[in-house]
């Protein structure tokens, strides 16, 4: 899996970059328009995450170039830009998603695998992790053969934490993945918290393993 | 000035002297008719003279007020193109438009400066935001840490993601404040608080927070769609928070005049008065910014609406009405 940053923050780019070695990708990186248009015309790429506010352009500009060359790419658009407008660009030009700065890793992390999934040739509706089987369109899950039957939030958390599986999921990232920024306090957190508890125990009825570890006091992680 | 004064005076004096000529040579009667002609007929030429004059002066003086007046009408702040004043043969108003030219270039380059500062604070803050996050995340997933070491982190994580939100309020507070939402349209508030609620359903569901409504009429205003569900989200986000553990409820009234949402909850401790002001805010709730209903306000505000608090037996109410036109 070859992944393109394109970034003008090299904190923010290593950063990015560190995240998805870890993951196995292999990254490469881009901090100016220039670079950006030179790598994506000479290169290809499985996935390419960009900027839109650059030294020397528009990233827009290399969203429409990549488009135009290369269906296949999966592009990431991530901007502070965080107007509507911006966004129904974004998309129209061609970018399969967007993030608005700051954003959780677990997030851009999660978005980056439901993307370069849509794009894949054999996509499969299913995804495995041990026991449990994800059907994505059908948004069940199933644990040897038996269906678990969720909550359409409980759904939503169990799939989240899978994706970003052996990785702390903090509950704020939790909060905003479910709800956007419109709350992220207290009552929140006892939602998540009530979801995760009845979760394991959906899991363990189902004679599961303990997919779900609690991080006391940050969030919860997917143990596979 | 100058050329303007002689323009009047010389053909007036010339007149003043044909009238005194014709008087005293063409009329020869008794001295004291000719003495009382001399004096009344001139007088009269001179004051209808004068009544000209000053006149046509007033209509020049008016013309170039009304002409300023309408400059200044169609100065937009927002806008680059240039502001001209006519040049004006009185120099007291050549003056009063070059002090003009230059207020309207300092309101200009304020308003521009603030501008820009709003739109790059989100970049430039928000992005060692990120940072500062994405590491915490990364030092998070490190399979060597002590509890202790931990425990900092979640601190850290707490306050970062605090200062986070912190920043996005306080960048829509002076977008609006800025009117950066200027397209507006007819906004049906009841539509949009049932469309509120469906966002808070996890929320007062948890809660077990009982929803009533009592409408009248439609509450229709002609706003941005934008800034009205930011309105309607921080008080039913409000409404939410504040409500009483045990018996949970919010009710909705409206009618074509206003509408308030009230909940059940503990009695304040802050004035009243001061609740929509920045950072005022009922301690105890950790996770409040203290932006939302100063936020409220100032929405409010922008669109010539009224907001207010009352609070009767633990139950508290915040009223959205219509600004009355200038009632007497």
């Amino acid at each position: 899996m070859k992944i393109l940053i394109v970034e003008d923050e090299p904190d923010l780019l290593n950063l990015v970059k560190r995240y998805f070695k870890k993951e196995g990708y292999v990254c490469e990186e881009a901090i100016t328009f220039r670079e950006g248009y030179k790598k994506i015309n000479n290169f290809e790429y499985d996935c390419a995450i960009i900027d839109l506010n650059l030294p020397g352009g528009d990233g827009l500009k290399l969203v429409e170039m990549l488009r135009r060359d290369n269906t296949q790419t999966a592009i990431l658009i991530v901007s502070a830009r965080e107007t509507i407008d911006d966004r129904i660009k974004g998309l129209e030009i061609g970018a399969d998603d967007y993030l608005t700065k700051p954003f959780n890793l677990s997030e851009l992390n999660a978005r980056i695998k439901a993307v370069l999934r849509r794009k894949t040739d054999n996509f499969s509706e299913e995804l495995n992790f041990g026991d449990l089987v994800f059907n994505l369109s059908e948004r069940r899950v199933t644990a040897q053969n038996t269906e678990l039957k969720l909550t359409k939030k409980e759904y939503d958390i169990l799939l989240y934490l899978a994706r970003n599986k052996n990785r702390v999921v903090t509950k704020d990232s939790i909060a905003e993945h479910l709800w956007g920024d419109y709350m992220d306090d207290a009552i929140s957190f006892d939602f998540i918290y009530a979801h995760v508890k009845n979760l394991r125990k959906k899991l363990t009825q189902n004679d599961c393993g303990d997919y779900l570890k609690t991080v006391y006091g940050i969030g919860y992680k997917f143990i596979s | 000035m100058k050329r303007l004064q002689l323009f009047y005076i010389i053909p007036a004096l010339i007149a003043f002297l044909v009238a005194i000529f014709f008087i005293f040579f063409l009329f020869p009667t008794e001295w004291q008719l000719q003495a009382a002609l001399a004096i009344f007929i001139p007088s009269l030429i001179l004051g209808i003279g004068f009544r000209l004059i000053t006149r046509q002066r007033i209509q020049i003086i008016r013309n170039q007020l009304y002409q300023i007046l309408q400059t200044l009408e169609e100065f937009d702040v927002d806008e680059p193109s240039k502001v001209a004043f006519e040049e004006s043969p009185f120099p007291i108003f050549n003056e009063l438009n070059e002090y003009l030219i230059e207020l309207i270039d300092r309101v200009r380059n304020n308003f521009q400066a603030n501008k820009q500062f709003t739109q790059n604070a989100s970049h430039e803050l928000q992005t060692p935001l990120a940072i500062i996050k994405g590491h915490i995340e990364i030092l998070l997933q490190s399979p060597r840490m002590t509890e202790k070491e931990f425990e900092s982190l979640a601190i850290l994580l707490q306050n970062t993601n605090r200062l986070s939100r912190l920043n996005s309020a306080l960048i829509l507070l002076s977008k609006i404040e800025h009117q950066r939402f200027g397209d507006t349209e007819i906004v049906n508030f009841s539509t949009l608080i049932e469309e509120s609620l469906a966002n808070f359903k996890d929320h007062i569901q948890i809660q077990e927070i009982a929803v009533k409504q009592s409408y009248q009429a439609d509450f229709i205003v002609e706003m941005s769609s934008t800034l009205a569900e930011i309105l309607l989200n921080n008080l039913i986000q409000n409404a939410i928070r504040y409500n009483d553990e045990a018996a949970g409820e919010i009710f909705i009234r409206m009618n074509a005049e206003q509408f308030s949402i009230s909940n059940p909850g503990k009695n304040l401790d802050v004035n009243p008065k001061q609740l929509f002001k920045r950072f005022k805010r009922e301690s105890e709730i950790e996770e409040s910014l203290g932006l939302g209903l100063s936020i409220v306000k100032r929405i409010c505000d922008q669109v010539d609406l009224t907001v207010d608090y009352t609070s009767q037996e633990s139950w508290h109410t915040l009223t959205i009405k219509k600004e009355l036109p200038n009632a007497v």
